[in-house]
């Protein structure tokens, strides 16, 4: 009988530890099982130099969606990222996606300014309007070593 | 009956399809005041200083001809847009296009040094808004520029300028939400208005 109950204790603590475990999984991994319901849309950039997905979109501050998937359009050799926009958020067409980076030299997030139009973007639609990554170096040596 | 429906399918198909198929290209729209503009900036005439205001006149009419400061206005301020009324949105509209145009043309007729321009590509989306790239070719350095348009009543025309990569309309938007947050329209519009003072304040000085 002691026996018994020694046992569904231990079973206990291991069943709480298991949901621990799948629960810091999830928390930890940024799946969404329990998340907010989100739609897709896509963004074209002419360079995303240090852009992940997984990677955060805010406005304001605040965290709208995630970063999906990042890829290379062959035919024009630019970075076509796709974004989770959760499904609360409304983005009318004239919102600018803007590349930046969390201070200094921290990681890189998108951005997005919202705009003012009546068009609101559908699920799957480009937002046309955006700005790549500033790459620093590009910037300084095009100005140091353009002058000559 | 067939002949008065076809007559009116023909007067749709000329003056209601055509307008959009016959849109002359992006691109081919913007090289005519690019071109023009570079031709007034190389014109020998104008080298003379006492006629520097009216090749100024002159830049700022050609450019006026494709840009849409109604819409470069409208997506700067973003949401507040409807908060203005209608007779906010025209002083707007004048203030910051006449603001716009004298920062943008002071740029060019003081910063030009027979830079050419090359002219990349062009991208059409959805038929009505494009995107046509071009490089300003200085001689050592290349500074690329991308132009955003959009089609109004079959005429494409400017409505945000992108310069390495940094979009003009964001700029504005930016800052004029801060304004906004904390003041009023006409606040904004008074603003502008002292910038252009001050603006037209520094021509006074440099005609004399």
């Amino acid at each position: 009988m002691k026996k018994t109950s020694i046992e569904v204790t231990v079973g206990v603590f291991l069943l709480i530890g298991i949901l621990c475990v799948g629960y810091l999984t999830i928390k930890l991994g940024k799946m969404e099982i329990f998340g907010e319901d989100y739609y897709l849309l896509k963004a074209q950039f002419d360079s995303v130099t240090g852009l992940k997905s997984g990677g955060l979109v805010e406005m304001a501050g605040v965290e709208v969606g995630q970063i999906d998937s990042i890829i290379l359009d062959r035919e024009t050799q630019t970075a076509i990222v796709e974004l989770k926009i959760y499904e609360s958020v409304k983005l009318s067409d004239d919102v600018i996606a803007s590349v930046k980076t969390d201070g200094l030299i921290g990681d890189k997030y998108i951005k997005l300014y919202p705009g003012g139009s009546d068009d609101i973007l559908e699920p799957g639609d480009i937002i046309f309007e955006t700005e790549s990554a500033l790459d620093m170096e590009e910037m300084v040596s095009k100005y140091i070593f353009g002058d000559v | 009956m067939f002949l008065k429906r076809f007559i009116v399918i023909c007067c749709l198909c000329i003056f209601g399809i055509t307008p959009l198929s016959l849109a002359a290209d992006p691109l081919e729209t913007l090289r005519g005041p690019i071109e023009e503009v570079i031709r007034l900036l190389n014109e020998p005439l104008y080298h003379d200083a006492a006629l520097k205001q009216e090749q100024r006149d002159k830049i700022w009419k050609t450019i006026q001809t494709v840009f849409n400061f109604k819409e470069v206005s409208k997506r700067t301020l973003a949401r507040n847009w409807k908060k203005f009324s209608p007779k906010e949105q025209n002083e707007f509209v004048d203030v910051f296009s006449e603001f716009l145009g004298n920062i943008y043309v002071d740029k060019i007729q003081g910063e030009y040094h027979n830079e050419k321009i090359a002219y990349l590509n062009q991208k059409i989306v959805k038929k009505t808004r494009a995107m046509v790239r071009t490089n300003i070719l200085r001689a050592s350095v290349e500074i690329p520029v991308d132009y955003k348009m959009k089609l109004f009543d079959g005429e494409w025309k400017i409505y945000d300028v992108n310069i390495e990569g940094v979009s003009l309309v964001k700029n504005y938007r930016v800052q004029f939400k801060k304004i906004l947050l904390k003041n009023s329209n006409q606040h904004l519009i008074e603003q502008i208005q002292k910038k252009l003072e001050k603006q037209k304040e520094k021509y006074a000085k440099g005609s004399k």
